[in-house]
């Protein structure tokens, strides 16, 4: 059960922090949420915050999946579980980065 | 007829359906350009992806086995890492950067030179009104002036639409309750036509519309109701 975590944990959490970015983007639009913090528009440092705390949640799972602590006896489940680490990481950049590059409310 | 026959006749016949008045690639507007400008990329990309594909297989049958237990490494660095991942992530990343850049610039921004109208599609008619006409109200005919960007705030009184103008822009549901606006633009006068990309029901087949662009003296009468 616990090697499956491992494999399986960084796809998952990708896929509630893609889920909640882009849910934040819609309340952001469905709601006309405006103003400004620092200069900077609410909207935009909201979606920025969320991106770079996505990253930072793989980052350390990442890290942890390196950890032998948290690893398993199996050399392939440990491969596996850090391949899909790298792959969430990759995952976060990328497939959240429209959020924070292009036009929040068209 | 000999197989170079068949490839000429099967392409003509193949580009004959990307001709007439719903053609994306028969482009009249900057919109549509842009957006017939990714597609001849995207095309040109699948081919050539494509004939590498074909090449790879027919090199499958051609060349000799290879001692893959002599270099197991090398064989998964070619065929795994490098053209069963990294080529399919720079190409969805080029596609992705392509379509990002293109939907920016299909935005419709602040501008003061933008005419504004309204479309509402309903079953199976669509009415136009006019910002710079109050009251004036067409229907399936949206007039518009040529050689300048228009907005159209898009609605429907119903079910979900989608108003779709392919020579000019890209297409954009029209949401119950919601109105969502489309920029478009034509570069000279003449008839458009125009359709609705979601079907509806029925009557569906035959709920379109035509837009109208006019040249700066019929817009100015067409504003100032002297025309229908």
């Amino acid at each position: 059960m616990k090697d499956l975590v491992r494999i399986l944990i960084a796809p998952l959490v990708w896929l509630a922090a893609f889920s909640a970015v882009y849910g934040l983007h819609g309340v952001i639009c469905g709601f006309a949420v405006d103003g400004t913090v620092f200069g900077l528009s609410l909207a935009r440092v909201l979606l920025v915050t969320a991106y770079v705390l996505a990253i930072l949640v793989q980052v350390v799972l990442l890290w942890a999946l390196y950890q032998d602590r948290f690893s398993s006896a199996s050399v392939f489940v440990n491969f596996v579980g850090r391949a899909s680490g790298w792959v969430g990481v990759i995952a976060a950049v990328w497939t959240m980065l429209p959020a924070v590059l292009t036009t929040y409310c068209g | 007829m000999a197989p170079r026959g068949v490839i000429l006749a099967t392409t003509l016949l193949a580009l004959n359906g990307c001709d007439g008045a719903t053609s994306t690639l028969q482009t009249a507007g900057p919109a549509a350009r842009v957006i017939a400008d990714l597609w001849w990329a995207m095309l040109v990309g699948a081919v050539l992806i494509f004939m590498l594909v074909m090449a790879l297989v027919v090199l499958a049958f051609v060349r000799r086995s290879p001692d893959v237990a002599a270099d197991e490494r090398g064989q998964v660095r070619v065929w795994i890492i490098a053209l069963g991942l990294a080529f399919p992530m720079v190409v969805l990343a080029v596609l992705l950067g392509f379509g990002l850049v293109i939907g920016e610039r299909l935005l419709p921004r602040d501008d003061v030179t933008v005419v504004q109208v309204s479309a509402q599609g309903q079953r199976w008619v669509w009415t136009f009104s006019y910002a710079d006409a109050p009251g004036r109200v067409t229907e399936d005919i949206l007039h518009i002036p040529a050689g300048q960007p228009v907005d159209v705030s898009i609605t429907t009184a119903d079910v979900i639409h989608s108003f779709w103008v392919p020579r000019l822009a890209g297409k954009l549901d029209a949401i119950p309750g919601r109105s969502n606006v489309l920029r478009i633009e034509a570069d000279a006068p003449g008839d458009y036509q125009g359709l609705s990309a979601e079907f509806s029901g029925e009557n569906y087949a035959d709920f379109g519309f035509t837009v109208r662009a006019h040249d700066a003296a019929g817009w100015a009468d067409f504003i100032a109701g002297e025309t229908e």
